[in-house]
Formats: C-alpha cells, sequence, structure tokens
C-alpha cells in the first residue's frame, strides 16, 4: 500500500482524499504540524487557519452523517470543529494530524446522531417504533427537499434518489454505514478507512462488501437498465 | 445473465477502485473479457456508485456560512476553551441525573396528588351527605349493641314462654277474670 503513504505535509497521495486543501495548498502555506503545533500554544491565527482548511471536509462528513440535512451538517460540524480543538492537547502526533481529525470528526458525527436519535425516540415514540420496525418512514420524512435547479423532472429524481439512498443506508449497521459513507462519499482508502475507524483492514473490508451488497440490493430500481 | 458468485468480491473491489493487487488484478480482467455477466455487473455497480455519490454530496457552503462556522469555532475556543466535552462520562451523568430528578418529583407530586385528590374528594363526599340529628347519630353509633338487645330480647321471650303457649305479657283465658288484683286475694 505504497501509495496510501502520507507525504509530509499530511497528505496522502492517492485520490485526492482525504485531506485535499492542504495539498492544494501553495508552497508558503503552514504545513499541518507546524499549525498544530502553534494551534496547541493557543495561537489564534494557526487556529483560524486550521479550521478554514477542514471545515468544509467536517461538514461534509457531518452532512452524510445525519442524513443530508445542510443545516444539522453545519451544526454537526461546528460541534465536531469544537471537539478537534478542544482535545488538541492530547493529539500525541503518532498519526496524521488529518487522520486524527477525522477520527474525532467522525466520532463527533456519530455521538450527535446516536444523540439526535435518543431524543427524537423520548420524544416521539411512535416514530420509533416505525422505525425500529425496519419501515424508514422517518428517515423518508427527516429528508429535505432536494435543491431546485430548475428542471422539475431532475429535481423529482433526485429527491426519489436521495429518499432510497438515505432509506438504504439506513438498514446498514452502525458500521458498515460509517465504512460504506467514508469510502463512497469520502473516497478513503480502506486502508485510511482502518486507520480513522480503528478496525483492520480485513474488517473494513468486510463491512464494505456487506454495505455494498445491500445498497445494491436496495437500490436495484436505480440500476440501469 | 447474472454475476459469477465467486468474483463478487473482486467485482466489489475493482469497483470501488480498491483491486490493488497488480496479480489478482491481471486474473481479474482476463475474467470480464470472457464473462458477460461480470461485464454487466461491474457497469451497473459503476452506475450506481455515480449516482450515490451523486446523491450524497453536500450542497457548496457559501462563504458567508463558511465564516460565520469559523467565527462560532474560534469564538468558543476563545471563549470557552475548556468546557468539558459532551462525549466523555460526564455528559452521560447529566441526564442521568436530569432522569433522577424528574423520577423524584414524579413520585412526589404523584405522593402529593393522591393525597390531595382522595382526600379531598372523601371531604367531598362526606360534606355532600345529609347531616343527621344527634339521636339518630347516637343510634348509628350503637347499631350494633341495639341489633344485640334486640336478639336478646327476642331470646328471653322464647326461653320465658309456659308451656299454655302464651307468651307472658299475654293474658291466660282460663285465669280471666281470676286474676288478683295487686290489694286483692283470690277468693276460691
Amino acid at each position: 500500500m505504497s501509495a496510501d503513504k502520507p507525504n509530509p505535509d499530511g497528505t496522502y497521495a492517492r485520490r485526492g482524499l482525504p485531506v485535499a486543501p492542504a495539498r492544494e495548498a501553495s508552497a508558503a502555506a503552514p504545513r499541518d504540524d507546524e499549525l498544530v503545533q502553534r494551534a496547541r500554544n493557543d495561537d489564534p491565527r494557526a487556529i483560524a487557519q486550521l479550521v478554514e482548511r477542514y471545515q468544509k471536509k467536517v461538514y461534509g462528513i457531518a452532512y452524510q452523517f445525519c442524513g443530508f440535512d445542510k443545516s444539522e451538517a453545519q451544526d454537526m460540524a461546528q460541534e465536531a470543529l469544537l471537539q478537534i480543538f478542544r482535545n488538541l492537547k492530547r493529539f500525541e502526533g503518532r498519526s496524521q494530524f488529518s487522520t486524527w481529525l477525522y477520527r474525532v470528526a467522525v466520532n463527533a458525527c456519530l455521538d450527535s446522531r446516536r444523540r439526535r436519535r435518543r431524543w427524537s425516540q423520548l420524544l416521539f415514540p411512535w416514530r420509533a417504533d416505525r422505525q425500529d420496525g425496519g419501515n424508514t418512514g422517518t428517515v423518508l420524512e427527516n429528508i429535505p427537499a432536494p435543491e431546485e435547479d430548475g428542471n422539475p423532472l431532475s429535481n423529482v429524481s433526485g429527491g426519489e434518489l436521495k429518499r432510497d439512498v438515505m432509506a438504504a443506508l439506513d438498514t446498514l449497521s452502525a458500521n458498515q454505514r460509517t465504512v460504506y459513507q467514508l469510502k463512497v462519499f469520502q473516497d478513503m482508502s480502506i486502508a485510511e478507512i482502518a486507520e480513522v475507524t480503528g478496525m483492520a483492514e480485513g474488517t473494513v473490508k468486510t463491512h464494505l462488501f456487506r454495505a455494498t451488497q445491500a445498497v445494491r440490493a436496495q437500490l436495484h430500481r436505480w440500476v440501469a437498465p | 445473465m447474472q454475476a459469477c458468485r465467486n468474483h463478487n468480491e473482486t467485482l466489489m473491489l475493482d469497483v470501488l477502485d480498491e483491486l490493488t493487487d497488480p496479480r489478482v488484478r491481471r486474473d481479474w480482467e482476463g475474467h470480464l473479457a470472457s464473462c458477460s455477466g461480470c461485464r454487466t455487473e461491474k457497469a451497473q455497480m459503476l452506475y450506481l456508485l455515480v449516482q450515490v455519490r451523486a446523491s450524497g454530496s453536500p450542497p457548496e457552503l457559501s462563504d458567508a456560512e463558511a465564516q460565520r462556522m469559523a467565527g462560532a469555532v474560534r469564538w468558543e475556543i476563545r471563549n470557552r476553551p475548556n468546557r468539558v466535552s459532551r462525549s466523555g462520562w460526564s455528559f452521560r451523568l447529566i441526564p442521568a441525573l436530569a432522569a433522577a430528578c424528574v423520577l423524584i418529583i414524579t413520585v412526589m407530586a404523584g405522593y402529593w396528588f393522591k393525597d390531595s385528590f382522595f382526600g379531598a374528594g372523601r371531604v367531598f363526599d362526606l360534606a355532600s351527605e345529609p347531616q343527621l340529628a344527634a339521636p339518630d347519630l347516637d343510634v348509628v353509633k350503637h347499631l350494633d349493641l341495639l341489633r344485640d338487645m334486640d336478639t336478646i330480647e327476642k331470646l328471653i321471650q322464647i326461653v320465658d314462654i309456659p308451656d299454655n303457649g302464651l307468651s307472658p305479657g299475654e293474658p291466660n283465658p282460663e285465669t280471666q277474670g281470676t286474676q288478683p288484683d295487686e290489694n286483692s286475694h283470690v277468693v276460691a
């Protein structure tokens, strides 16, 4: 897996993800480890630069974890970023900063999703019952309307696809879903996913295989004729 | 035509661009060239992957939104840098304590409501009954005693009945007219 070895600036050489912003930065831009060192010493400019560098990536993860809802994703991303910077002193430098950051962000998003689900079950038990019964009614109700692009046909089919994708993701276990989302939406390699989630590569592969099969079966009507 | 079952995992790895082993890749490509089922399945899965990726790509954050989020994060870090993480045990303790408080309040409220509600009902019921006079209340109070006395009286009557079958108070027709007065004696 030599292609997956991180660059000195904390980016991965492969496929442009997960830390594209740093790689695209110009030579004058400070490296992650320099910024982290300064941020740990409470340098506000370093913190600002790190936030700016990673916020869209964290927002992207949050968007997929919170059920494709933009405003919820912004809240979740903000919460995740706060956790990252509040725990920055615990970062020991054993892995790349970007890997550690993704791990904290994914955990924050999972926690947030669990919390929201718990509150939802407490406040709307009838919805939780439906969800427990394997019905995806809650998911379907919560998915926001697709963004308008002027073409009603594509809006309708885009909305339907989004709902079906959410419903399919909702049938997966938490681990399968996390692995699948990191692979498909964040385009991480299996090695990177293993590092971020703390699973063995074989486990990641198994989860990914099962998730792919399940999603394929759920979305059979979207497969090209 | 179906894809070959024994190539399912390789197919998935290929679609997800994870087929890194050159030998496995070469074998797989050789198989693909001869198997139309696997070729079709690969094309369908690639198409589906594109669809799923498109549906899950987040709407772009506007500059204003990005700046607002970054500003909020910076403000929080600057003003509340040591706030306890919400994911630790202490965060789980808060809902547990809240639940305990709610439980205690519910129990106390239930106890209070039980007393006040049922107590009020009792007072209301008593108040709604017609007031009894004092002698009547006395009768009610000693109802058991009166019932016992009545029973005893009946018993005495039965025991005291003479052989002629008349009750003690009843006049005997045989001795009628010969009943001595209190001040005189019967003369035979």
